[in-house]
């Protein structure tokens, strides 16, 4: 073989190899990649940030240094063996240069880092169903372990439902952050509400003639045995051109308790001229959170419309209500933030487990924002009541659903920044400044998934474990036992 | 058996018998290719094959998911019908022989093996408008995978001379076959065990346990499997991997014919050893095949959905998705033409019927047998030609002057328009969000496509979510067949400024002119549409929408719509002087029933064909309208006074 074919080849083989390249022109920009993990916080439990660069060039290389640690990968798409990625998160900051080869030389982008942070509860669940309109052939509700890739199915409609008879799945919740104590609702076929309290399986109906619809919404109390929920006779209607395509609204909204060992229901709210809505508790549980809209119009078979024709008037406001669990009593409802005042309509009071903030989805009308672009993520600091709106985690697109790790050191929400279509989960940390650091993308094995998947993730809720219940036994259960009915106790307290 | 010979009576000769499965198989393909071409095009693109890892993987959530995927994986090839169906009579053709070899089914009664193939063929062929229903998109190719796939057990255990051996693989055979074929694997096993009882050469209780041991498996391994999986009900386990469709009854109606080819299977079967002893004299052979032979074509054509309209709407669909408008206009003409000829003859023949009628209730009876001898187009044929002639700009000149009516579907599964035409008719109206909301409909109840990722892109590109539609973009590019197309939109969504300029969105935009509102259309396409262009606010409207909104008054044959869209049609279009005729006649006849609107200048042919159409009514007395829609379509099928007496009462979808 001739000098001048072996010199090529040692040449390509040098920029095969995954070398590091020993010059390289510094670029001043950060690489394009997917997910953006460029300079985020991350929990120090997490699994590993896979990531693609979404730049041209011929050839990459990416160094992830700790310490003493190093990686070197080749090509565009990033992935971080599991053993690797501990130990580089072992030394606080891991650091990433990636190199791009094209037109014959190497250009190093500007470095960025993962700044490894508090450890984050070691599972989520959420609920997968495709951004639809009407239909739900498909629901399930599964839990990924956050410390890996791995994701179980907690329990999927098509276990129970047939070609004739559909079954909606929602509202999975879950008290303190363990599955021993838990609930979701099956509707239509085979329905209740379906609780596991203290690792035992409990089907409930909580509509009572008093009442204007079984539980919905759910907020566990954290000390004692009762469950908040709003009641809701809720519609759905298209938009024909607006880029919000859906809009969905309440025709009725009220506030209920449950109480799990007596089984009965009471009113908690039920102003007729009020959509009480979207409970959630202080830690100590001496404090109902929830949303409300003045909406005083005349009951009758037109209300239905008319609350579609009125739905950009109709702007929650914040509030709470004392509580004594003890006793069982209720204080006066307080106004807690006059959203409507300023044009705004706030949902999904979300309390920090310090019981200091109130983190709450605010866009400028109705109840269900995810279908609302303009949705953002606010916070109450409840110590003075001043409200902030996150502009550090906020996007263009929806963003909604949220949830407070055990720790109070990170939220989850979900969020249509990708795409506007298909709701993706993103991570934040909460600083000790009351800010937020860059959300990242809830990472997953193949760093194109979120591009790829054709579903929708929905209530993100974070678990100190799993679910223990198989998923056969969640159907076995919900196919065979009929739902107990529940009894209605009037009002204690005001 | 007793062999039986007549002399002087012949047997067919052998080389016939060998010919026939190939020449019903060039007469299969044929048909298929020539006079179902837009089926079979349609079967593709309600499916969709991807080259993706997400995709393969979702096929595995399910036992029978992978059989799925081979099927999913030919049914791509039906993007060329002459191609697809060359690989799928293929397989029938390799069904017949090898159900002819496995079940030692002797030369003499080889016609047998036609049974279950015309099942196979019966299933899809009579499908029709379930097509557009069916849950999972595979269910062309699926069924003759599995069936082939079935004979797999009877092939090895027959060969093995092993007991045991034919135990393990009974059991290997279920626990790896189970989770890739489904239910095919559980028939397969049973027939296989079957045949072994029939078969004298093993010991008699060695093939009682064989069965015992099958049919043990066959109950337990789907029970002690189901736990892997979370996406169907333990009850649904010994049907999976059958056709299936979004209601209970239709979905056993769909799975009759292949479920039927597999109890075919188990009866060969449960028959080898007897059928491999057959021996026939010549006559009784001859009879024999004849007779199987006759049934199998004859079950296949009788059951094989022949319904005109919908073959004619398939074509419509076709054009539509390709945004030929005057191939759609072309397609419903030749329609109405084709019919001419039986048309007229049924009318004559009615004519001589009605002649002899005695009673009032005779001559009804009479009529009413022969209204569907006479040719009437469905509503989405008359949608789609209506929305061919807006986008050309010809339909207030010649929407009335063709056909009208609104024959319903002529089949059990009644499809509502939504599903089959929703997202067209949605997308090219500019009703963004409710062509949205269709497509994702179709996807859940019935799956993924070709159809819903191509229209999810143009609803993208149209309201300007270009991430969304590169998403549905890079899908498409992961397709054999729609990687060019799925280019091309990914071209447009680099350089937006094109957009307006091009086809299909140049045609959609004049329609945005529209406030937004909040509406459903419970699943009724069409008086959606009506009702939009009718009823909606709009700002500045376009002559199109206004053209469009005139045209949809006119269908309502709503006076007070007609004069307040009219009024708009002039306003925008500035033109008074040259309304299109019908819009003259509708003007003319309305002023002329109540008194009231907008007084025009008419062409004189205008003011003589309104006359001779009174005089024609007052000469000839209408007693039944039924009776006398055939006549007067003839002499004034092309005004709008024919349109308003006769088409009236529609059902819309």
């Amino acid at each position: 073989m001739r000098l001048r074919h072996i010199i090529p080849s040692l040449l390509v083989l040098a920029a095969c190899s995954t070398q590091v390249p020993d010059t390289s022109l510094a670029l001043d920009n950060t690489p394009n990649i997917f997910p953006d993990y460029t300079d985020v916080t991350v929990p120090s439990n997490i699994a590993p940030l896979n990531f693609r660069i979404q730049e041209n060039a011929d050839r990459f290389i990416t160094v992830m240094s700790a310490g003493a640690e190093k990686m070197v990968t080749r090509g565009d798409k990033v992935i971080i063996p599991a053993n690797k990625w501990n130990r580089l998160k072992e030394h606080g900051t891991v650091s990433v240069q990636v190199y791009a080869f094209s037109n014959g030389s190497w250009s190093g982008y500007k470095p960025f880092s993962f700044t490894i942070s508090d450890e984050i509860d070691p599972y989520i669940s959420y609920r997968i169903i495709m951004p639809s309109i009407e239909s739900y052939e498909r629901l399930s509700i599964n839990q990924r372990d956050l410390t890996s890739f791995k994701e179980k199915t907690i329990y999927a409609n098509q276990m129970v439902q047939d070609a004739s008879n559909g079954q909606c799945i929602n509202c999975h919740h879950y008290r303190n952050y363990t599955t021993h104590n838990m609930q979701f609702h099956a509707r239509q076929f085979k329905g209740g509400t379906i609780m596991v309290i203290d690792g035992e399986l409990r089907k409930v109906n909580l509509k009572t003639d008093s009442t204007i619809s079984a539980g919905v919404y759910p907020a566990w109390h954290p000390t004692h045995d009762y469950i908040a929920y709003s009641t809701n006779k809720t519609h759905q209607s298209i938009r024909s051109i607006d880029h919000n395509r859906v809009e969905v609204a309440d025709e009725e909204s009220d506030l209920i308790l449950y109480d799990i060992r007596n089984n009965s229901v009471s009113i908690i709210e039920n102003d007729s001229s009020q959509f009480e809505c979207f409970p959630s508790w202080s830690p100590d549980g001496r404090m109902l959170y929830y949303v409300s809209a003045y909406y005083d119009a005349p009951f009758g078979e037109k209300r239905k419309d008319q609350v579609f024709i009125n739905s950009k008037d109709i702007k929650y406001d914040l509030y709470c209500k004392p509580f004594d669990p003890d006793t069982r009593t209720w204080g006066e409802s307080v106004l807690l933030y006059d959203c409507s005042a300023q044009g705004m309509s706030a949902t999904l009071p979300r309390v920090s487990p310090d019981g200091r903030m109130l983190l709450f989805s605010m866009a400028p009308y109705g109840v269900f924002h995810i279908w609302h672009r303009e949705s953002d993520l606010w916070m109450m600091d409840l110590k003075d009541n001043s409200v902030r709106k996150l502009d550090e985690i906020n996007s263009p697109e929806v963003e909604s659903y949220h949830s407070w790790s055990s720790n109070g050191k990170w939220v989850i929400f979900s969020t249509r920044r990708e795409d506007g279509a298909y709701t993706r989960l993103y991570i934040a940390h909460f600083e000790k400044d009351g800010s937020f650091s860059k959300p990242f993308a809830l990472p997953q094995r193949n760093p194109d998934f979120n591009k790829s998947f054709l579903y929708s993730y929905n209530i993100p809720e974070f678990m100190k474990e799993p679910v223990h219940i198989s998923p056969q036994q969640f159907a076995s259960f919900i196919s065979n036992i009929d739902a107990t009915p529940s009894s209605y106790e009037s009002k204690r307290g005001k | 058996m007793t062999k039986v010979i007549r002399n002087g009576q012949k047997a067919l000769p052998e080389w016939v018998m060998k010919l026939i499965p190939f020449i019903l198989a060039l007469a299969l393909w044929c048909t298929l290719t020539f006079r179902e071409q837009y089926f079979l095009k349609k079967v593709e693109d309600l499916s969709v094959f991807l080259f993706d890892k997400q995709f393969i993987l979702e096929s595995l959530r399910i036992p029978g998911g992978i059989l799925g995927l081979a099927g999913s994986f030919l049914t791509q090839f039906l993007h060329f019908p002459w191609f697809g169906a060359l690989i799928w009579v293929s397989l029938l053709l390799l069904a017949y022989f090898l159900t002819i070899r496995t079940f030692r089914i002797p030369s003499s009664m080889s016609a047998l093996a036609l049974i279950p193939v015309a099942l196979l063929v019966i299933g899809n062929m009579s499908l029709g408008y379930g097509v557009f229903i069916m849950r999972f998109q595979d269910h062309f190719f699926s069924p003759v995978l599995g069936y082939l796939a079935a004979l797999i057990p009877l092939g090895v255990i027959n060969r093995s001379r092993n007991f045991l051996s034919k135990i393990v693989f009974t059991a290997i055979w279920f626990i790896a076959g189970y989770p890739i074929i489904g239910v095919y694997a559980i028939t397969g096993a049973i027939a296989a065990a079957c045949a072994e009882l029939s078969d004298s050469e093993s010991l008699r209780k060695q093939r009682f346990t064989l069965l015992l041991f099958t049919l043990a498996l066959a109950v337990l391994v789907p029970i002690v499997i189901y736990p892997l999986y979370t996406s169907y009900r333990l009850t649904d386990s010994w049907t999976l991997g059958l056709p299936s469709i979004s209601e209970a009854t239709l979905t056993r109606t769909v799975r009759a014919p292949f479920m039927l080819a597999l109890l075919c299977q188990i009866l060969f079967g449960s028959a080898r050893g007897k059928l491999s002893a057959v021996s026939l004299s010549a006559a009784r052979k001859t009879t024999v095949q004849s007779v199987l032979l006759i049934v199998s074509v004859a079950s296949v054509w009788g059951f094989w959905f022949k319904d005109d309209n919908f073959r004619t709407e398939l074509s419509m669909t076709d054009a539509v998705d390709r945004y030929d408008w005057s191939e759609v206009v072309r397609i419903y003409t030749k329609a109405a033409d084709v019919h001419s000829k039986s048309d007229a003859k049924a009318y004559a023949s009615r004519t001589k019927k009605l002649s002899q009628a005695k009673s009032k209730d005779e001559i009804s009876a009479i009529v009413d047998s022969y209204s569907k001898r006479f040719f009437e187009p469905t509503r989405t044929m008359v949608m789609y030609r209506d929305l061919a002639l807006l986008k050309t700009g010809r339909a207030l000149d010649e929407a009335f002057t063709m056909m009208d009516g609104g024959r319903p579907q002529k089949t059990r599964y009644q499809v509502p328009m939504a599903y089959q035409s929703g997202k067209q008719f949605y997308f090219q109206y500019g009703l963004e969000n409710m062509c949205y909301r269709w497509c994702m409909e179709d996807i859940i109840e019935h799956g993924w496509s070709f159809s819903t990722l191509k229209y999810m892109v143009e609803y993208a590109i149209l309201t300007g979510e270009y991430s969304l539609a590169t998403k549905h973009i890079d899908k498409l590019s992961k397709t054999l067949f729609y990687r060019k197309w799925a280019r091309s939109r990914s071209e447009l969504v680099s350089a937006p400024e094109s957009i307006a300029h091009t086809k299909p969105y140049k045609g959609i935009l004049p329609y945005l002119c529209f406030e937004d509102n909040m509406s459903n259309d419970m699943g009724k396409t069409e008086l959606y549409v009506m009702n939009h262009f009718l009823n909606d606010r709009t700002r500045n409207a376009t002559v199109q929408y206004n053209r469009a909104a005139l045209l949809f008054a006119m269908r309502t044959q709503s006076i007070p719509k007609f004069w307040e869209c009219l009024i708009n049609y002039i306003g925008s279009s500035n033109d008074i002087h040259s309304l299109p005729r019908s819009v003259q006649e509708a003007a003319l006849l309305y002023r002329s029933l109540e008194k009231t609107g907008v007084e025009l200048i008419y062409d004189n042919s205008v003011k003589e064909g309104l006359d001779s159409f009174n005089k024609y009514v007052s000469s000839h007395p209408i007693r039944d309208m039924k009776e006398s829609l055939y006549p007067f379509r003839l002499k004034f099928g092309k005004t709008f006074q024919y349109y308003y007496y006769f088409i009236r009462n529609l059902h819309t979808y």
